[in-house]
């Protein structure tokens, strides 16, 4: 199994994570947002990933060396936030408001995971490349 | 690298002896020429095996260390391989300036 | 070439890859350098494909452009080679994603680096056979 296999993994991980950043900043940017084209408030969105053995070696293998791919991105189904608001234009006659489901904390703790898992894909691209570099040495 | 080894080894030997003056007379030469077409071939066949994983590395089915490895065994077996044909030589001009 | 494992035959196939990693080397860092301009589309060349076709010496014609996305053929040592304009996602600004273009410059380097190592091994012992044999 070759070099380029393995940092083709490597890539699939720092795509991955690029794109969970993108949901994340997503969330975060629309805490707030009542209104979205389908109507009602924003609802948070999550990732889902799935293993991508999408190779012609890998049916050459038992254990397969597997890339990482997004499934696809969907809504977070557990329920709104509340809130009483009566000012607020979205507000129903009773003044209740509903707010996204985005909670800060959970939002800030997965973008810390993402950065540490991005830079441990790309110590893994980098530690690739100096293995590979290393097995030039052999016999010089 | 196993057999291969065994035969330039086993060549060596035989080149040695001769050198000395242990080896028979007809029957030493034929079965020391037949070991040196054999290492040869071998040698040969290394190379081959060398090439073979350059060109899988090229197409990305092997590992860079496969390809060294073998491009390795193919270098070592030819310079031994060197080697022999050159104590050969030597032997020959020894021999050739023998005076009896 | 009818013996694919030749000595010639591998040599220049080492050669031909040193040549189209090169060339591979400079559309990456295009491509890398561009990362900012609006709706620019990577650019990149098939290593497996030209190297195949380095290998058949069958005669060509003035390449066609069969595609319209093929850009037309380069002048010069990388004639021949299919430069196309690489299937990728829009990032809100351009077609360029900068993690892939990284690490296909740490592929191609490798390979670079790995393609000069083997050739050099192969002209070090011919160099040597040539010495020893005229002892």
């Amino acid at each position: 199994m070759g070099f380029l296999k393995t940092l083709d993994i490597s890539a699939s991980g720092l795509f991955v994570q690029r794109k969970i950043m993108d949901v994340i900043a997503s969330n975060l940017a629309n805490m707030e947002t009542t209104r979205t084209e389908k109507g009602g408030p924003y609802r948070r969105k999550m990732v889902v990933l799935r293993t991508d053995p999408s190779d012609d070696f890998s049916h050459l293998l038992d254990l397969q060396m597997q890339s990482v791919r997004l499934e696809g991105i969907v809504e977070d189904k557990s329920p709104l936030r509340q809130v009483y608001d009566p000012a607020h234009p979205d507000a129903d006659k009773e003044g209740h408001l509903l707010k996204p489901n985005v909670d800060l904390v959970v939002e800030m703790t997965n973008m810390l995971i993402a950065r540490r898992v991005f830079e441990a894909n790309v110590v893994a691209m980098k530690t690739t490349r100096q293995m590979t570099l290393k097995a030039l040495e052999v016999g010089r | 690298m196993e057999t291969g080894d065994m035969k330039i080894h086993q060549l060596h030997e035989a080149l040695n002896q001769s050198v000395t003056g242990k080896a028979g007379g007809d029957n030493g030469s034929a079965s020391f020429e037949k070991m040196m077409r054999e290492a040869l071939d071998k040698v040969n066949g290394m190379e081959r095996g060398a090439n073979r994983s350059i060109a899988a590395l090229l197409e990305g089915k092997a590992d860079v260390h496969e390809a060294m490895i073998a491009i390795q065994k193919a270098d070592i077996s030819m310079r031994l391989l060197l080697t022999v044909r050159n104590k050969v030589i030597e032997a020959y001009k020894e021999i050739m300036h023998m005076q009896f | 070439m009818p013996d694919k494992l030749s000595f010639e035959s591998t040599f220049n196939a080492l050669e031909r890859a040193t040549t189209i990693t090169q060339h591979r080397h400079s559309l990456i860092t295009d491509n890398i350098s561009e990362s900012d301009t609006p709706y620019y589309r990577p650019k990149e060349l098939d290593f497996k494909k030209a190297l195949a076709e380095a290998m058949e010496p069958a005669a060509k014609a003035p390449m066609a452009q069969t595609d319209p996305k093929h850009l037309s053929p380069e002048p010069g040592p990388i004639q021949g080679m299919d430069v196309f304009e690489e299937e990728s996602e829009w990032n809100g600004f351009n077609w360029v994603n900068i993690d892939r273009e990284m690490t296909k410059l740490t592929e191609n380097d490798l390979m670079y680096r790995t393609a000069t190592e083997a050739l050099l091994r192969k002209i070090t012992l011919l160099k040597e056979v040539i010495r020893e044999g005229g002892r």
